[in-house]
């Protein structure tokens, strides 16, 4: 019924639409980021009284020096990075097979063992027990505490599963499966260069997942040569978040939290920059690999 | 060796059915063996997920009693006192228990009803948008905020809203009205929280929206363009029904995390003022734990939690596989 | 691939036995080290003759690793014994301190805890279970300091014995509260200097009427001379900093259950605190005390500091909110305690001058005592002083050590300020390290801001300070009412003192508030903490 023009014309104000949309999201987004990045240049008691609101005031470094003369930090980072890229390969080595898998239809059981898996989710045994189990595997104050423990998660599992069951076209496997490929030939062959777009998700979510852990390493390490960047920045940060309420306070305590609270108001900024900007580097790296719809298309056909 | 091998897997299976369900009769299911048989590599790739969940979660799970119990560390799990339901009575005692559901489910619903259309819209809007550095950019801008630390967070949540100083407010007073206190007034609380999570998660929820939207088959869109279709249509045709699994999946999962909602951000915002709806069952926990490492206080809570948000998941899940094809089981 | 899986499967029920028994291999392991008991030299150093190693857990500051620090290195040659240093991040210490508890490797000594992280009811819990030791007969025998003390200071004796008669661990004792920060129970208040010159005050505000007059002046007199009505009069980040000081002015010590002569009060349902209320919301609503105290951070109360915003704050020191340099915050004088009508006579709630918590002994501990003639040391002034300010040769050299005289050394590069320095020299910062903790600073000159902030006190604190109430300890059953009590309690009170100062909550409903808190088990919760008054009286 719509005439050719007509057609680009909704289509036209569809279009301008969208890019005023994104812009607004963009200009919302935009606004705290770069307070951050100026906050991080500022002197922290213009930022603090409100004074420093979009652009740097009363520039220094001095926090960004800080940061980059702390060895630990250094160390920290490295660790970091080592556990991430460890700790993401057995991450997708243990989903991406067991999402496939699950995401099979002629899977007997396949209900039953996702139920096993969904009801960790709900029912925990607790810090202790599992310290236990952690602890009896002799995995304290090592790295397989900080990869081992978080191997798998049961929200990414699904996702993926979800990923394989909507994205992957049944009549590829049929027409393998009549070709007489093994379950492994085809998840190889065939899923897998498939799998571009939430392997690059799921690598996403479990890696940030461990850049940003430190939970398991303050419970499971004690050796500070092994510490990751965020237990290291929480040491350096620790006493700023004592409040007033704690009642038994020195002197000494006093003074500690004092300059623990001004350290903190020069670095918190330029910490946050510094530990976060490698993994939001990252991110466009791995977006390449949603464009990924034109080989299933190609090999179906 | 591989028909070995999966005799010893279905035998597993046959385990695993026996401990969680009714027995069933080997000989009365032929052909369900034979479907085992034939998909045993299939289980050696559940395998691994499934060893890592039976000895990391499973093992542990007798942690669980300890809200039965007046847990004491250096007694053990086992050796501590069994007290049955105090702790549970405890809590539905408390002078709070009303309020804490109350403001629990407020804040968790309001979030879900504002924080789970918008990734789905700016993916789909994303989507829509030409390839090249613009895309790029509102992508990893978007995506950023996810990485701000809750204390940094809600220092800047408080800063801008400040009556005197924040940037908000002088925006409103521009604008002619009167500085809110947005901090101190109750009335407020619940949107602080839910729109700053809204800044800060929306462009990390697309994420998997973006991926799902890849798997799209271009010739879809191609063959609806030969055949006229707005991009309008396109978008609730093609675009949108790509994304329903995804949809029903976190919709279902996000409905079973209801009454999980983390303390530290509430923590860090709220004050006397706001309390009255600030305080939710997490920050309640935490407090009482405060007072003296109260494990089994906090495991009791933590399980009235779990068992909600199960019967919560169980029914949507079987709402959803009733009205859709996609559930978690 | 048949293989593989059995093996797998041995594996997990290996697992399974493993996680069962693990328990008593560890029992197994403890009493053969028991059974190592070293000689003890019964007096001086080193406490043994052939080296030993124990673990220790204590909370880290995060400045300096603790098998650096000097402090520890000396005396670990001095007395032949070593440590294994386990210092998870103080925040996070209580739960690695849990976790090692349910374990069964807590290590042999725990130091530095204090009462948040080692609570009076964990004290209670552990010692009755045989995994603290009791210190009493070690004490007695093996540590002659902290025997001496222990006899000159009954108090300090009450305080640490639990219900049961034993001492399961050792505080931080100052030697002497009297004239010094140590006395403080939180930062006092603090008067704007500048602005007091601004307008002439010579004398500071001693009744309640009188403070309000002043405070109006400094909203309405422009004290800051920016021609802008921008002064706060008054703040604070919530009110848990000023209330000791304002609730003082009405004749209460705390906030919270407090003893006048051997009786136990709980102050927020009194009259008294409805007349406190009053006053605040008169201020609050007159725009004297600050309309963000509910909700500020702590960072924009400093901000405004900074600005010359301010007239009277809370802080430790003053020069903490206002930023100044130090030697110019002797010109901010201290809040002078208040009086009024009903309560002429002023008061100032102090510290008990000591803080519990801070060394405990475990079942682990192999070398009890050792252990005890290790910690027995700090608990002398030559110690205390010794933990505090480190070996010679550091931040001090001796000046004549015939005569006693020390005297400082310069700065090492790199380093801000003496703590600073001395943060990375000994444990004894940031934490409550057990000791008996002596004046330290005996270096000769004092600065002018030492001296101003002794005489505040003398002028301001000591004359008027009593303690609210002493550091008691409950019966297990007695500790599990009062939790359940507390958290409605404790919650309740904070917001209602906040709705009430800023008028959301009229104060005409002040007889429902107070039959809230009535349902809420007061009586109770008076009665518990009255029982663990007297025991605490009668004790000797």
């Amino acid at each position: 019924m719509n005439t050719a023009i007509s057609e680009t014309k909704t289509d036209k104000m569809i279009k301008t639409f969208i890019y005023i949309f994104l812009s607004l999201a963009l200009i919302g987004v935009l606004y705290p980021v770069i307070y951050i990045i100026s906050a991080s240049i500022s002197n922290p008691a213009d930022v603090n009284s409100g004074k420093m609101w979009l652009f740097p005031k009363g520039i220094t470094l001095e926090g960004y020096k800080i940061i980059f003369e702390n060895s630990d930090i250094w160390r920290g980072y490295l660790n970091t990075i080592f556990y991430t890229v460890l700790g993401t390969s057995i991450n997708l080595a243990v989903t991406i097979p067991a999402a496939y898998a699950l995401s099979r239809k002629d899977l007997v059981g396949r209900n039953l063992l996702m139920g096993i898996f969904v009801l960790t989710m709900f029912f925990s045994g607790g810090l202790i027990p599992t310290y236990l189990v952690v602890k009896s595997l002799g995995m304290i104050d090592t790295i397989w505490a900080l990869v081992l423990p978080n191997a798998a998660a049961v929200w990414n599992i699904v996702i993926a599963r979800v990923f394989f069951q909507s994205s992957v076209p049944v009549e590829l496997e049929e027409s393998a499966k009549i070709d007489g490929a093994s379950n492994f030939k085809i998840f190889f062959k065939i899923i897998l260069p498939l799998s571009a777009p939430i392997i690059a998700v799921m690598a996403l979510f479990y890696g940030v997942g461990h850049w940003n852990e430190y939970f398991n390493a303050l419970i499971y390490l004690s050796d500070k040569a092994k510490f990751p960047l965020q237990l290291v920045l929480r040491e350096i940060l620790v006493l700023q978040e004592m409040t007033t309420e704690n009642t038994q306070i020195s002197g000494s305590m006093a003074e500690a939290m004092h300059s623990k609270q001004q350290l903190a108001a020069i670095i918190k900024y330029g910490v946050m920059i510094v530990s976060t900007l490698p993994i939001i580097v990252a991110y466009p790296f791995l977006q390449r690999h949603f464009v990924q719809g034109v080989m299933i298309g190609s090999l179906k056909g | 060796m591989s028909s070995s091998t999966a005799t010893a897997l279905s035998n597993e299976e046959e385990k695993m059915d026996s401990a969680n369900m009714n027995p069933i009769p080997k000989n009365k299911k032929p052909k369900r063996n034979r479907k085992i048989l034939q998909n045993w590599q299939l289980y050696i790739f559940i395998l691994p997920a499934f060893l890592y969940f039976f000895i990391f979660h499973y093992i542990p799970m007798y942690g669980v009693q300890i809200a039965f119990k007046d847990f004491i560390p250096s007694k053990g799990i086992w050796g501590s006192e069994w007290v049955g339901l105090e702790h549970f009575k405890r809590f539905f005692d408390s002078y709070y228990f009303w309020d804490l559901i109350k403001n629990t489910l407020g804040i968790s619903v309001y979030e879900l009803v504002v924080g789970f259309p918008l990734p789905i819209i700016l993916a789909l809007a994303i989507n829509e948008a030409k390839d090249g550095l613009y895309k790029k950019t509102v992508q990893t801008v978007t995506y950023a905020p996810h990485f701000i630390s809750v204390v940094v967070m809600a220092g800047m949540i408080i800063a801008f809203l400040s009556p005197a100083t924040g940037i908000i407010n002088h925006g409103l007073g521009l604008l002619g009205i009167d500085p809110i206190p947005f901090m101190s007034d109750p009335k407020w609380f619940k949107t602080v929280y839910v729109f700053s999570g809204v800044w800060q998660s929306t462009g990390w929820g697309t994420i998997i929206y973006l991926a799902a939207l890849s798997g799209v088959d271009p010739q879809h869109h191609e063959a609806a363009i030969v055949d006229g279709a707005t991009r309008l249509q396109r978008i609730w045709y093609i675009n949108i029904p790509a994304l329903v699994p995804t949809m029903v999946i976190l919709l279902i999962m996000n409905v079973g995390n209801i009454m999980a909602l983390g303390f530290e951000k509430i923590l860090l915002l709220q004050n006397p003022l706001n309390m009255e709806s600030s305080n939710v069952i997490a920050t309640f926990v935490y407090q009482a734990g405060l007072l003296d490492a109260q494990y089994s206080f906090a495991a009791a809570v933590g399980l009235f939690n779990s068992v909600i948000n199960a019967i919560l998941l169980i029914t949507v899940n079987q709402i959803a596989k009733k009205t859709s094809e996609t559930s978690l089981w | 691939m048949n293989r593989t899986f059995k093996l797998l499967l041995t594996a997990i029920v290996a697992l399974l036995l493993l996680a069962a028994c693990g328990s008593d291999d560890e029992k197994v392991n403890k009493e053969a080290s028991k059974a190592a008991n070293a000689e003890v030299n019964k007096e001086g150093f080193p406490i043994v003759d052939e080296e030993i190693e124990l673990t220790m857990m204590a909370p880290g500051v995060g400045i300096e690793e603790w098998k650096n620090m000097e402090t520890l290195k000396a005396y670990a040659d001095m007395t032949n014994i070593q440590f294994k240093y386990v210092t998870p991040p103080s925040d996070d210490f209580q739960t690695k301190l849990n976790l090692a508890f349910a374990s069964g490797d807590v290590g042999d000594i725990i130091y530095g805890a204090g009462t948040s992280d080692l609570t009076p009811a964990m004290e209670v819990d552990y010692g009755q279970q045989d995994v603290l030791v009791p210190l009493e007969k070690l004490i007695e025998e093996h540590a002659p300091n902290l025997k001496k003390l222990l006899e000159e200071r009954p108090d300090v004796k009450k305080s640490i014995t639990t219900v049961d008669g034993h001492i399961y661990s050792l505080p931080v004792v100052n030697a002497e509260t009297e004239g010094t920060t140590a006395s403080w129970a939180t930062g006092p208040l603090w008067y704007n200097g500048k602005w007091l010159d601004e307008l002439g005050v010579k004398e500071l505000p001693k009744t309640t009427d009188e403070f309000y007059k002043l405070l109006k002046r400094f909203k309405d007199e422009d004290p800051n001379g920016n021609g802008e009505a921008d002064e706060i009069p008054l703040l604070d980040v919530k009110m848990n900093s000023s209330r000791p000081w304002l609730m003082a002015a009405f004749g209460m010590k705390e906030w919270g259950i407090e003893e006048n002569d051997g009786q136990v009060r709980y102050t927020p349902i009194e009259p008294e605190y409805k007349d406190y209320l009053t006053y605040m919301n008169k201020l609050y609503e007159e725009k004297l005390l600050d309309p963000e105290t509910f909700s500020q951070s702590d960072e924009q109360k400093k901000a405004k500091g900074e600005d010359n915003r301010i007239g009277v704050f809370p802080d430790w020191f003053s020069y903490f909110t206002t930023g100044e340099p130090e030697e110019d915050a002797v010109n901010n004088p201290m809040f002078y305690p208040l009086t009024t009508d009903e309560s002429k006579e002023p008061i100032v709630p102090i510290s008990t001058g000591m803080t519990r918590g801070a060394f405990s002994i475990t079942e682990n501990n192999p070398n009890p005592e050792a252990s005890i003639r290790w910690i027995d040391y700090f608990y002398s002034e030559e110690g205390g002083a010794f933990l505090n300010q480190g070996p010679e040769g550091f931040l001090w050299e001796w000046d004549d050590k015939e005569a006693g005289t020390k005297k400082k050394n310069d700065l090492p590069d790199g380093y801000d300020s003496s703590e600073d320095y001395r943060a990375t020299l000994t444990p004894d910062y940031g934490i409550a390290a057990p000791a008996l903790k002596v004046e330290t600073d005996v270096y000769g000159d004092k600065t002018k801001f030492e001296d101003f902030i002794a005489s505040e006190i003398e002028n301001k604190i000591a004359p008027f300070g009593e303690v609210p109430f002493p550091l008691v300890y409950l019966t297990t059953d007695e500790q599990k009412e009062v939790n359940t009590i507390e958290v409605d309690l404790e919650s309740y009170v904070e917001q209602m003192e906040a709705k009430f100062i800023t008028g959301v909550e009229p104060l005409s409903n002040w007889d429902n508030y107070v039959e809230t808190i009535k349902k809420m088990n007061i009586e109770k919760y008076i009665e518990i903490n009255q029982a663990a008054y007297d025991r605490w009286a009668e004790s000797d």
